[in-house]
């Protein structure tokens, strides 16, 4: 397949604040191709977090596009961007951003109630029609090892559980790549590495993924780094796949 | 789907929904008490007001001189769909003799049967059968009226009497108001205590009577006694410690307004033959009192009715040649004041209503501003897993709709409880609350005293929830235990506090009805259960837009 899967265009973002205007974005190229884990390295305050958030339909460029198979994401009517959001990107924050009312199954299961449900399977999804969307999120948080903590609310869970099921809520609707904003970036070196080993296994079995962070280790696990600096972004040297 | 399941987990875990609740619940309760209060009130008033006039007057415009073919006239109304009954009636001014002098009544002659059908007169009598027939036994087996403690009533009252109630030979019998006999009185309760009354016992009526041409003079003051057979209450004041009300026959004869007949014709002055025995006055009343169909009501004003009969009395006059004017009024004409202030009550409500769901409106939507601060990230993050402005906008308009439910129902069933057991309340906090006041403020003071003291010293060592609830509970009882040990073993204290402390939210000796009234208007609680929810809807209108407004981004990165 010649099209990426997701792929930006000149993309700028430029923040007004308080009459003077910032420019965080400027002029960013960047493609994921299906299955491909590309790592976003950049200093804090770069614009990581936002170029994270313009590619999964959650912000709007001022300049630049970004395209979901070919589409152009922020051309499409609000509801099309929802349903985008909804069913072809997964997210997982920084903070996680757990909803604190709900269990661990509620939080992963809120994904799929959210949105009518999928009525076309895609290639590569390896659950079975029959599958209900609560056994799949329970299936999902065991696969992250929480299968013994469904029922625990977001605040009675771990430091490292926590991104365990944000994780775990990303895949639910089985997106067709997973954009993670620093997922390891408030957790100890132990835990970070679990993590780290959940995200290489994702990627093994296929899942594209967009990894947002400034740890070294994250980096090499990635098919290509990119380094977002002065609003651009650069291949990375020395990395395994050198060329944006 | 998600909504529903997040309205549920909001409602379940924060104090904030509850408070917003419990301030729909308070202001639906409060509006329903009031306007239950209010309207039984008015509902009392206006009944009360019936008592006397039915729902229209005829009345001669020219008071004693009345007008002559009522029973013409009545028959003629109840040919009508619009009038269930009509009872001819006179009423005119009149002197009875108590004690304390003379005392100025308005006399109602009346047909007991006619007026008990319009007004059920019956009902309004203030002794029961059985008293009356009791007080009359005794009367007949002294040999007539002669009791003890009756001096106060005067020379008249203590003659013996034949008892016969009738319009016959013996004496009439006649109703007092209640308040018209001096002995009588409201006691705590608001009842009246029949050995005070005055039933059994006789007085003198003094009327003047006027001539058919409507001149005084000629004619003396008719005096008569009356019998008192019972007395009846209307609920007003004003009627109820004036009236008299006594056969519409016996007023008549005294009034002179009674048919007159006479030799009409050459009358040989010397042999006093000749001439023909004719009617040369007809009996004359001067007002009818007509109870209006009650499903006629339904789809027509009562002044559209009284102009119908208005017309209907014109034109029979005409036909039978009577010419003395008379108008037609209807109850509220006829007590302009009381229903002035009626409207005005009326008036007063709907302010307050507005101002009380104005609050309403306000609390539900500062809370819920609260709410969706609180929420603004959630918010975010729903809209990054794809929920559309319209499905965040409708999560907290259902949140607002299920808050106001859940007020509202609460409200209802309070205000119902309320309103139900309203004169038990009543009753228990004139009679009960010093004993209560007494217990709850020792189990409360040792509770809060215990709280106090437990975060102070939980505080210090550490451990505050633990030393908070010991301490809370042992001082509770501490000073429960001997507080309700004074109640129940001090002989009275019990009594003592009680009449102490009393709170008399209403008294029956000031007002005049002896129950609160309160009544449950279905449709009216309906109305405003519905406006408590709508307000709570429209009080998370505006935080549930601001709510939806926001970008995903924005809302995520709110701190
Ligand atoms: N809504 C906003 N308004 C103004 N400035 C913003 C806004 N969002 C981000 N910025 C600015 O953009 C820059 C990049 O932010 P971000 O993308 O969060 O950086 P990173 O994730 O790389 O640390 C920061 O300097 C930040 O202050
Ligand atoms: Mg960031």
């Amino acid at each position: 397949m010649s099209e990426p899967l997701l792929e930006a265009n000149g993309l700028g973002r430029t923040f007004r604040e308080g009459g003077r205007s910032l420019v965080v974005l400027d002029g960013v190229d960047f493609t994921v191709d299906d299955g491909e884990c590309v790592a976003i390295l950049g200093r804090s305050g770069s614009g990581k977090s936002t170029l994270l958030h313009l590619l999964g339909g959650l912000d709007r460029p001022t300049a630049g596009v970004v395209r979901f198979r070919g589409r152009d994401v922020y051309a499409m009517n609000e509801l099309a961007i929802d349903r985008y959001r909804n069913r072809d990107v997964g997210f997982v924050f920084q903070q996680y951003h757990l909803l604190p009312e709900l269990s661990a199954l509620e939080n992963v299961r809120i994904a799929s109630q959210i949105g009518r449900p999928r009525h076309r399977k895609r290639d590569g999804d390896t659950e079975t029609r029959s599958t209900s969307p609560r056994e799949r999120a329970e299936a999902l948080l065991a696969r992250v090892g929480l299968g013994d903590r469904l029922r625990h609310k977001p605040s009675k869970l771990s430091g490292g559980e926590r991104p365990r099921v944000a994780i775990a809520r990303g895949l639910m609707h089985d997106p067709a790549v997973l954009l993670a904003d620093e997922p390891t970036g408030n957790l100890d070196a132990d835990t970070g590495a679990s993590v780290l080993e959940l995200f290489a296994e994702l990627h093994r079995e296929g899942q594209a993924m967009v990894l947002v962070t400034h740890d070294q280790n994250v980096a090499q696990q990635a098919d290509r780094v990119v380094t977002l600096v002065g609003g651009m972004l650069a291949p990375t040297p020395g990395s395994a796949a050198a060329t944006v | 789907m998600y909504k529903l399941l997040l309205i549920l987990k909001y409602l379940r875990r924060k104090l904030a929904p509850l408070f917003a609740a419990l301030a729909v619940t308070l202001c639906t309760a409060m509006v329903i008490i009031v306007i239950s209060v209010m309207g039984g009130f008015l509902d009392m008033l206006k009944d009360s007001a019936k008592s006397i006039t039915g729902d229209l007057v005829i009345e001669a415009a020219f008071g004693l001189r009345g007008f002559p073919a009522y029973d013409g006239l009545t028959q003629r109304l109840e040919t009508m769909d619009e009038v269930a009954v009509a009872t001819p009636a006179i009423r005119s001014m009149g002197l009875i003799n108590f004690a304390n002098g003379p005392t100025p009544v308005l006399v109602h002659g009346i047909d007991f049967a006619g007026m008990d059908a319009v007004i059920g007169l019956q009902d309004r009598a203030v002794w029961g059968e059985q008293d009356v027939a009791d007080r009359t036994q005794l009367i007949e087996e002294m040999g007539g009226y002669e009791r003890q403690g009756l001096e106060r009533g005067g020379e008249a009252m203590r003659e013996a009497l034949p008892v016969d109630p009738g319009e016959g030979n013996g004496v009439a019998g006649a109703w007092l108001g209640v308040e018209v006999f001096p002995g009588n009185y409201r006691q705590d309760d608001g009842t009246y205590d029949f050995d005070n009354s005055f039933v059994g016992g006789s007085f003198t009526l003094t009327v003047v009577p006027v001539s058919e041409r409507g001149t005084l003079g000629s004619v003396e003051p008719a005096r008569q006694t009356l019998l008192v057979r019972n007395d009846f209450k209307s609920g007003l004041y004003d009627v109820d410690s004036q009236t008299v009300l006594l056969p519409l026959g016996v007023l008549q004869r005294m009034l002179r307004m009674d048919e007159r007949m006479g030799f009409v014709g050459d009358v040989d002055p010397d042999t006093g033959e000749g001439g023909e025995l004719q009617v040369v006055a007809p009996a004359r009343v001067n007002r009818v009192v007509v109870k209006v169909d009650e499903t006629t009501l339904d789809t027509r004003t009562l002044e559209e009715v009284r102009d119908q009969v208005d017309t209907v009395v014109g034109a029979y006059f005409d036909e039978v040649g009577v010419n003395q004017p008379v108008y037609v009024d209807t109850w509220e004409d006829q007590h302009g004041q009381l229903i002035g202030a009626v409207q005005n009550e009326k008036g007063l409500i709907t302010f307050l209503f507005i101002v009380i769901s104005a609050v309403a409106v306000v609390m539900v939507a500062t809370t819920f501003y609260m709410t969706v601060l609180e929420k603004t990230r959630d918010i975010g993050t729903l809209r990054a897993l794809g929920a559309s402005r319209l499905g965040i906008a409708a999560l907290f308009l259902g949140y607002g709709l299920a808050i106001g439910v859940v007020g509202a129902a609460a409200g209802t069933g309070l205000a119902a409880a309320v309103v139900t057991y309203l004169n038990e309340i009543q009753a228990f906090l004139a009679s009960a609350l010093g004993v209560t006041g007494w217990l709850a403020v020792a189990l409360v003071g040792g509770a809060v005293l215990g709280a106090t003291l437990g975060v102070v010293i939980g505080f210090i060592r550490r451990h505050l929830l633990w030393w908070v609830t010991v301490l809370a509970g042992t001082l509770a009882a501490a000073l429960f235990v001997p507080a309700l040990g004074l109640v129940l073993f001090k002989t009275g204290f019990a009594e003592q506090l009680n009449t102490t402390f009393s709170f008399q939210m209403w008294d029956p000796q000031t007002y005049f009805f002896d129950t609160i009234p309160a009544r449950l208007d279905g449709l009216e609680v309906g109305l405003i259960a519905l406006g408590a929810v709508v307000s709570s809807v429209l009080g998370a209108v505006v935080p549930a837009l601001v709510a939806s407004a926001q970008d995903p981004v924005e809302a995520l990165r709110y701190e």
